[in-house]
C-alpha cells in the first residue's frame, strides 16, 4: 500500500486544475454519468445523488489509505468539466478509468486530464506501468489509447485489456503536448 | 499534396460520418463526432500522412476541411 498523497492533490497543468473528488461534487458525478450521450461505455450508475454522495464517502477512506484518487478537472476558473480515476494499485502498477468529461470542454482537456492523472500514477506513486480497459465498440477512445502502442494483455468479447509503460506513456506524451499546447 | 485523398484520409478519422458526406466546404467542427479525441486522430493522421504538425491552436483557426487542407499545404511548402 503507498502513503495517502491527499493532501498534495492540486495540480495546476496543461491549462486545468486537478483536484481529488468531494461530496459535493457527488450531483456533477451524477450528470455526466447519467449522460446517454457519454455514458455508452460506463457501468451503469442511477441519477441518486444520495448513493454518489455515500460512494464518495467510502472512497474518501480508500483514497485516505493511498488505495486509489479520483480526480476532477476544471478549468483554471473552477469550472468542473471532468473525472477520472487511479485504481486498483498492485505492486507495480494501477489501472486508470472512469474518464468521463463535459461534452462542452474546452477542446482537449480529456486528454490533459488524462496526461495529468498517468503522470500521477508514474510520476508521484512511482508505478512502472499502467493498465486500462476499452469496449471494443468505443473506436474513439480505443484509437487515442493504442496511439500510445500499448500491450493487450487479455481480451474479452467486449473489451480489450491494456498494458502501458512508463517509457511508451512519456515518449508518446511529448507528441501529444506538441499539439495541444 | 492530392485534395482528395486528403479528404479521404480526413474523412476516416470519424467515427460516423461517410465519406460523401464531407466536402472541402464542410466546416468539421459542426460534425457531431467532432471532439477532442477526433481532432487528436486527425492531428495524427496529419503528422504521419504529411510530416507537418498541427496544433490545437491552429486547428482552432481553421473552419473547413479545405482550410485545413491549404495549412498542412503552407506548413510543407516551408519545410
Amino acid at each position: 500500500m503507498r502513503t495517502s498523497l491527499t493532501k498534495f492533490v492540486d495540480i495546476k497543468r496543461y491549462g486545468l486544475w486537478v483536484r481529488l473528488v468531494e461530496e459535493s461534487d457527488a450531483e456533477f458525478i451524477v450528470s455526466l454519468r447519467t449522460n446517454s450521450e457519454l455514458n455508452k461505455y460506463l457501468s451503469p450508475t442511477n441519477n441518486n445523488v444520495a448513493q454518489q454522495v455515500e460512494w464518495i464517502r467510502k472512497y474518501k477512506l480508500r483514497e485516505a489509505m493511498g488505495r486509489e484518487y479520483y480526480f476532477i478537472a476544471m478549468d483554471m476558473e473552477g469550472k468542473k468539466l471532468g473525472m477520472n480515476r487511479l485504481y486498483d494499485f498492485d505492486s507495480s502498477s494501477f489501472e486508470v478509468g472512469s474518464w468521463l468529461f463535459s461534452a462542452n470542454s474546452p477542446e482537449g482537456a480529456s486528454i490533459k486530464a488524462d496526461l495529468i492523472a498517468r503522470e500521477f500514477g508514474f510520476e508521484t506513486l512511482q508505478f512502472s506501468n499502467c493498465r486500462f480497459s476499452v469496449h471494443k465498440e468505443n473506436k474513439k477512445v480505443l484509437a487515442y489509447h493504442t496511439s500510445f502502442k500499448p500491450v493487450i494483455v487479455n481480451e474479452t468479447d467486449e473489451e480489450y485489456h491494456f498494458l502501458l509503460s512508463k517509457d511508451k506513456f512519456n515518449n508518446y506524451r511529448t507528441k501529444l503536448l506538441n499539439f495541444l499546447l | 499534396m492530392d485534395k482528395e485523398q486528403f479528404i479521404k484520409k480526413f474523412a476516416s478519422q470519424f467515427e460516423d460520418v461517410e465519406l460523401p458526406n464531407v466536402y472541402e466546404t464542410t466546416d468539421f467542427k459542426s460534425l457531431s463526432t467532432w471532439d477532442s479525441l477526433t481532432a487528436m486522430s486527425v492531428q495524427l493522421m496529419i503528422e504521419e500522412e504529411y510530416q507537418v504538425t498541427v496544433t490545437n491552436e491552429s486547428l482552432k483557426n481553421t473552419i473547413r476541411v479545405i482550410d485545413l487542407f491549404e495549412l498542412v499545404k503552407a506548413k510543407q511548402a516551408l519545410k
